[in-house]
């Protein structure tokens, strides 16, 4: 766990490009998982620092990352893309549902509770106002500059 | 000023004896009446839907119309919010499957997407189920319900506790 959270670490903190061959050494998978999850194939041989996150995102837990991060998260993730507990009362059958197909899954209920949850530009923009940061979490890793052209980028690969 | 009370004002809710003998009696047909008190809605409302879905019961000897018990029963446990319901029916909160008490569940999310998802909650919940208090709680078990993969649902229908409170109130008596 504690050289997970190191790699965790290694990735988040240091803004640089990857090759696929140490992008795969860090998350602890394959090239081939590498070049088959990977976000912007248009980036070639070397993938972005951003990308390299969204690659994190899918293979661990958010709550691993929100624990190799720690209190360093300051510096790393906008302050509305941390974690905060939520507590929900739900029929007892669904509670059991969620925990057996996270196991199922390996992941953590949190993750499937956050899959289904879809979030538009337009909705954190709209909140932004009275909760700002709102753009700045929706579109990390990407600052929101940046996040247009990757997102046309995207649209087109699909 | 009137009129956005008439249609912001809290529904009626049923009361612990409606409650009691609806779903601990026979299941017999229930009159429109009686369903529009159970579910917060007017008997109009429930008997136009039934009838655009062909889920009317076969009326009453007067000719009245009714609706089925089970559909009654969905749409009575849909309608409240569940920690309310369970609380109404107190001890007696066993005519209930045991597993569609609510628990506690928590989990971690980013931040920005909590406050998304109570803005969400907002803007989904009709006037109707504003009304009849529908809570953020109620709303996050619906999304979780769609969340629930049949292959999750296959392997706990060992379970008959699971089984009950899945398919109910269509499941056996």
């Amino acid at each position: 766990m504690a050289r997970q959270h190191k790699r965790i670490r290694s990735i988040f903190h240091n803004r640089r490009q990857f090759t696929r061959a140490n992008a795969a050494r860090l998350l602890d998978k394959t090239v081939d998982w590498v070049d088959k999850s990977r976000f912007s194939r248009e980036n070639g041989e070397l993938l972005s620092w951003e990308e390299m996150i969204l690659l994190a995102e899918l293979r661990w837990p958010i709550t691993e990352i929100d624990r190799a991060l720690g209190s360093e998260q300051a510096s790393t993730v906008p302050a509305l893309w941390r974690l905060v507990e939520l507590s929900v009362r739900v029929p007892a059958f669904k509670a059991i549902a969620l925990e057996l197909q996270a196991q199922r899954q390996r992941v953590e209920p949190s993750d499937l509770i956050l899959w289904g949850i879809d979030v538009s530009f337009d909705e954190a923009e709209e909140l932004e106002a009275r909760h700002p940061g709102m753009v700045d979490a929706w579109s990390f890793p990407y600052d929101r500059r940046r996040r247009g052209a990757g997102w046309v980028s995207r649209c087109t690969e699909e | 000023m009137t009129e956005m009370n008439a249609t912001t004002s809290e529904a009626e809710r049923p009361d612990r004896e409606t409650l009691l003998a609806f779903f601990a009696g026979s299941r017999e047909p229930v009159s429109l009446e009686v369903a529009a008190r159970l579910t917060g809605q007017l008997e109009a409302e429930l008997y136009a839907d039934a009838r655009t879905d062909g889920r009317l019961a076969e009326p009453f000897a007067t000719g009245d119309a009714a609706l089925d018990w089970d559909e009654v029963a969905y749409l009575t446990i849909e309608a409240w919010p569940r920690t309310w319901l369970v609380n109404t029916l107190g001890a007696e909160a066993a005519v209930l499957p045991p597993y569609l008490r609510p628990v506690d569940v928590s989990v971690s999310l980013p931040i920005y997407v909590v406050v998304a998802l109570h803005q969400q909650f907002e803007s989904a919940r009709t006037t109707a189920e504003a009304r009849r208090g529908l809570t953020f709680h109620d709303y996050v078990a619906r999304l979780l319900h769609l969340a629930i993969e049949s292959e999750t649902v296959d392997e706990l229908r060992a379970d008959s506790d699971f089984n009950e409170a899945y398919d109910y109130p269509h499941g056996g008596a």
